[in-house]
This record gives structure tokens, C-alpha cells and sequence, in this order.
């Protein structure tokens, strides 16, 4: 078996692919942290505010 | 020894962010970096040529993924015996990245398939084993989706956790057991010299993005239980 010509699309491929997958994970962890974390600030707050 | 409540913070609170984005920065640097002294110092293999490249981003996404599941068998295993709500965080967290790395390795394997073996798939045993592998933390997520009850959705995700772990030394040893198309499992000691240094710097590099994900995941998980269980204290106030 030889497959040497021509492979640098499929190389390219796998390594977006890659790039794909761990900043769209990133984007997604990070806007989810961010809206969870706002939750919490505001919850906290009008609870000390109620007390 | 640092406990895990030290390291990723208890379920009473929620965790604070602390270092770990600048871990995060430095788990993707490390992966840039990784990636092109790879690409750059390995030379192109006999038989395959620069396909050959494939293997710093597939074999290391296929080793996290097994630790990953790992991560959510001792986790759900610990839930089980102590009833600890950041057991049960810790474990889902692993299990949305380890999915996610699992559906990366299907795809990066197919990438690579269709150039060596010719077809994009094929009902092998290790990438039959792999995709049941990947289904199960799927159905995972989908049940702890679907069950709104904490304490249940904790016990009943924490059963199938331990089941789909018990399923990593099926896939690991499936290129063993059956007469498969998939090559031998790779190691360092697998590995001609030449690609031992690229496969261990990337290796590590989707570790260390591995951790910093699973300890975000489940600061989210920790915040947004904590903020519907104020929530719930503030309207049994008023009452």
C-alpha cells in the first residue's frame, strides 16, 4: 500500500476538524459559564436584598 | 494530597474560577505548540505517507476519551457510595467531554480510513465498539437530560456511567480479540522513535484541554444548581 500522493487534504481535514470541535466547545463552555454565572449574581443579590 | 472538593471546588458554593483560565490559555498554546512540532519534525511514513500526520490528533482525542470515561467511572462510583451532589457533577461534566472527544476520534478515524482502507466506515469491531462507546454516553446525556429530579437523575446516570465505563477495555482490546481492519493500538512503544516526541506533546496537550474543560463544565453544573437552589429558598421565604 502506498498512499503518499495527495494526502495533505485529508491531513488539513482531520487538523480543522480538530480546531473545530475544541473551539466550538470552548465557545459553547464559556457563553454557558457566563450566563450561569450571571444567573447566580443576580439570584444571590436579590435574596440579600430581600433579607 | 490535594482533595477533589479542593481541586474543583465543593457543591455547597459555587466554585470560584480561579487560575483556571490562564490554565485553559496554556492548554491551547500547548496544543498550537504540540501540533506544529509534529507536523514540522516527523517525516512522512513509509506506507502512508503525511497521512501518517493524522495520528497526533486522532490517537491522543482516542486516549482521552477512555480517561475521560474513566473519570466518570470513578466519580459515579463515589456518588453511589457517599451521595455527593459534586460526584455527580464531576461525573456528567467528564461524560460531555468525553462524548465530545469521542465523536471527534469516530471522525478524525474516518478521515483517516477512507484514504488507507478506502470507504469512510466500515462495521469493523474497534469502530463498531467505538460508536456503541459513544451512543451510550449519548444516552447519558439524553437521561440526565430528560430526568428532572436531581437525586434520581444522579443514581440512574451514575448506573449507566459505570455501565459505558465497563465498555473502554472492549474497545481498547477489540483490534485483539477480533480480526479487524484497524491497526494495533498505539503507544510510544508502538510508534517508530521518530513519532514518539509529537505523539506524547499532543498527547498531553488534549489532556491538559481535558481537564481545564471538565473542571469548566462542571463549575457551570455547580452554578446552575446553586442558583435553583436559592431560587427555590427565596420563594419558600416569601411564602
Amino acid at each position: 500500500m502506498n498512499v503518499n500522493n495527495d494526502n495533505w487534504s485529508f491531513v488539513i481535514a482531520a487538523y480543522a476538524v480538530t480546531w473545530v470541535f475544541v473551539l466550538g466547545y470552548w465557545v459553547r463552555l464559556h457563553l454557558l459559564l457566563q450566563r450561569n454565572r450571571a444567573a447566580w449574581v443576580r439570584v444571590s443579590t436579590s435574596t440579600r436584598r430581600d433579607r | 494530597m490535594t482533595s477533589t472538593a479542593a481541586v474543583f471546588g465543593d457543591s455547597i458554593e459555587p466554585p470560584r474560577a480561579g487560575r483556571w483560565p490562564y490554565f485553559g490559555a496554556f492548554a491551547l498554546l500547548f496544543l498550537v505548540g504540540a501540533q506544529v512540532l509534529a507536523l514540522v519534525t516527523s517525516p512522512p511514513d513509509r506506507d502512508m505517507g503525511d497521512l501518517q500526520k493524522i495520528m497526533y490528533v486522532h490517537v491522543p482525542a482516542a486516549w482521552n476519551t477512555f480517561l475521560a470515561f474513566f473519570v466518570v467511572l470513578v466519580f459515579s462510583a463515589r456518588y453511589l457510595w457517599k451521595h455527593r451532589e459534586s460526584d455527580d457533577l464531576l461525573a456528567a461534566a467528564a461524560a460531555e467531554v468525553g462524548a465530545i472527544l469521542n465523536a471527534l476520534t469516530l471522525l478524525l478515524g474516518m478521515i483517516w480510513g477512507r484514504p488507507t482502507w478506502g470507504v469512510w466506515w466500515t462495521w469493523d469491531a474497534r469502530l463498531t465498539s467505538t460508536l456503541v462507546l459513544f451512543l451510550i454516553f449519548v444516552g447519558y446525556l439524553s437521561l440526565r437530560a430528560f430526568v428532572e429530579e436531581p437525586e434520581r437523575r444522579a443514581q440512574w446516570s451514575a448506573a449507566v456511567g459505570i455501565l459505558g465505563a465497563i465498555n473502554v477495555p472492549i474497545v481498547y482490546m477489540s483490534v485483539k480479540w477480533w480480526r479487524t481492519l484497524h491497526q494495533m493500538q498505539s503507544s510510544p512503544s508502538t510508534v517508530d522513535p521518530a513519532y514518539v516526541l509529537g505523539l506524547r506533546a499532543n498527547a498531553f496537550a488534549i489532556l491538559f484541554l481535558m481537564i481545564y474543560m471538565i473542571r469548566r463544565r462542571y463549575e457551570a453544573a455547580a452554578l446552575a444548581r446553586a442558583t435553583e437552589r436559592a431560587s427555590q429558598a427565596a420563594a419558600l421565604g416569601r411564602r
